[in-house]
């Protein structure tokens, strides 16, 4: 109970992601690779250390993991996100 | 009718106005040149720099409807906060900072959307859904809509007369630290019974939307899954201690 | 950039000389984390330093704080940018715990409860430069600051002091850790400003 206080919303993590990825991505719906579960990536729980982390809100494991640095986000993505990316 | 594209960059915007709106809170009106629109809901990360480069960042609910012609953010002073108490006590006309936005699509309602609409807010967790609010007055739209609202005190209840105008919205209080004279309302922290009674009930399908501190939205989620509302039309949007 | 007009943030004023490039000192204590805070109890606990050695080795709890410890302040830099000065612990120096152990690994995969890695050259571990710290400020080290015990290691950035750490793994080779493997410095030197890849 007391971690609870420790976790955003992955819709906390909105802006970065449209400067990542070039598109609004908290309603992607992602399946985790170790439950199965499908949850929106803006219900994902978002960890802040040095980077920032999101992990599946049923099972805890690692959704995505994003640094970053002055020239570029360093991006790891588990699991399978289905996106659809505006085109131009 | 999809999300306008959202810039991806931090863009400088300068302050219009700000205008107080409780003791501890203030809403900044911002000038933004070319604003590509947002969605009731949504919010910007805010970053202020100093002046010898140092950087803070932020995130804010856009508390404007996406009618109006300027763009707007309520904010709540932390006492210990590093960034809120300079935004509601210090900032003034022609201040400049950065923000990136509108961000959020998951945390979003449009009348398109329809209803009934539940909104639960737990103290300044008010600012984006009173943005839906606006925006459905905006849209003179008819949708069902309640606001279930938890303050610590009258004093602390942000946008009390706009609410007190809007009479096609079910407005409810609970006020949990101390109350006026002759208070007839709600006076202790949301609960399932709470929630039940401010309705609208699990087989109306309603829309829900809830955001606060993370603990109360934990509470108010739960009390709702315990009445029978399916997770997924439960939207929430959780403040933490974590820099938001 | 656009400056803020009259914002200053919560920072503390201090000797520059004790503060590496591109920090700001804070006298709060930030929390930041990889995932949620783990509750092993404490008769499930133990640590051990296991890998490239002849023999494994492990203490409980009770064994672990039975062992010889130092109370020392030092300061703390984080990649996120604060700074802490002059903070207080108490724990055992990894010199301790790594007495007897043969081992042939030149680096260290230093593992928590939950999936959370760091790697460190063993040489930085050794000469009294590391800890398994278990109290902060006189306090039994708080869940949220990585408690019961986490690894300390100061002279690094902060996140090489891994949180609710478990053990220690020699290695032969060096393996990138959670945050290394993922766009962090290998090494970390706050004093060159060792962030990230590309530093």
């Amino acid at each position: 109970m007391s971690d609870e206080a420790r976790w955003l919303d992955g819709n906390g993590l909105a802006g970065t992601l449209v400067e990542v990825f070039g598109a609004e991505m908290t309603a992607v719906r992602r399946r985790c690779q170790s439950c199965g579960e499908r949850h929106a990536i803006g219900s994902h729980r978002l960890y802040r250390g040095a980077g920032e982390v999101l992990r599946c809100p049923n099972c805890g494991d690692l959704a995505l993991r994003i640094a970053a640095l002055p020239d570029r986000h360093v991006v790891e993505v588990r699991g399978t996100w289905r996106m659809a990316l505006p085109r131009d | 009718m999809s999300l306008p594209r959202a810039p991806i960059r931090w863009r400088t915007v300068r302050v219009g106005e700000v205008v107080a709106e409780t003791a501890q809170a203030a809403t900044i009106v911002l000038d933004v040149p070319d604003w590509p629109g947002h969605a009731a809901g949504q919010h910007v990360d805010v970053r202020l720099t100093a002046d010898d480069g140092y950087q803070a960042q932020r995130s804010y609910s856009i508390a404007s409807a996406p009618e109006d012609a300027r763009l707007a953010l309520t904010v709540e002073r932390i006492d210990d906060g590093e960034v809120s108490p300079y935004l509601v006590d210090e900032v003034r006309a022609g201040d400049e900072f950065e923000i990136r936005g509108p961000v959020g699509g998951h945390f979003t309602w449009r009348v398109a959307d329809g209803g009934p609409l539940l909104l639960v807010a737990g103290g300044s967790g008010l600012v984006p859904l009173m943005a839906m609010l606006r925006h459905r007055a905006a849209q003179d739209s008819d949708v069902e809509a309640r606001l279930l609202l938890s303050a610590r005190s009258a004093d602390d209840v942000l946008y009390r007369a706009e609410l007190d105008r809007l009479d096609d919205v079910a407005v409810h209080y609970t006020l949990t630290r101390s109350r006026p004279e002759g208070w007839t309302g709600y006076d202790r922290r949301v609960d399932a019974e709470m929630l039940a009674e401010v309705g609208p009930a699990p087989s109306a399908h309603p829309l829900v939307f809830v955001c606060g501190p993370t603990a109360f939205v934990e509470t108010v989620a739960d009390g709702l899954v315990a009445l029978g509302h399916p997770p997924d039309t439960i939207h929430t949007e959780r403040f933490g201690p974590t820099g938001s | 950039m656009p400056i803020s007009r009259g914002f200053r943030g919560r920072r503390a004023e201090v000797d520059p000389s004790r503060v590496p490039p591109g920090q700001y000192v804070v006298t709060d204590f930030p929390v930041l984390s990889a995932g949620p805070t783990p509750h092993t109890p404490l008769d499930e606990w133990s640590f051990t330093i296991s890998g490239a050695v002849d023999e494994p080795v492990s203490w409980t709890w009770e064994e672990l704080l039975a062992l010889p410890s130092e109370t020392f302040t030092v300061d703390i830099h984080c990649v996120t940018k604060w700074s802490k000065l002059d903070t207080s612990w108490t724990g055992v120096s990894v010199d301790t715990l790594l007495e007897g152990v043969t081992t042939e690994g030149d680096y260290v995969t230093a593992w928590s409860d939950g999936d959370y890695t760091t790697n460190i050259p063993l040489e930085d571990l050794t000469g009294g430069r590391a800890w398994v710290a278990h109290t902060f400020d006189g306090e039994p080290l708080e869940a949220e600051h990585g408690g019961p015990a986490r690894l300390l290691v100061p002279h690094l950035y902060f996140w090489k002091s891994a949180k609710w750490v478990r053990g220690l793994t020699l290695t032969v080779d060096d393996e990138p850790g959670f945050w290394e493997a993922a766009g962090y410095h290998n090494y970390g030197d706050p004093w060159k400003e060792q962030r990230y890849w590309s530093d």
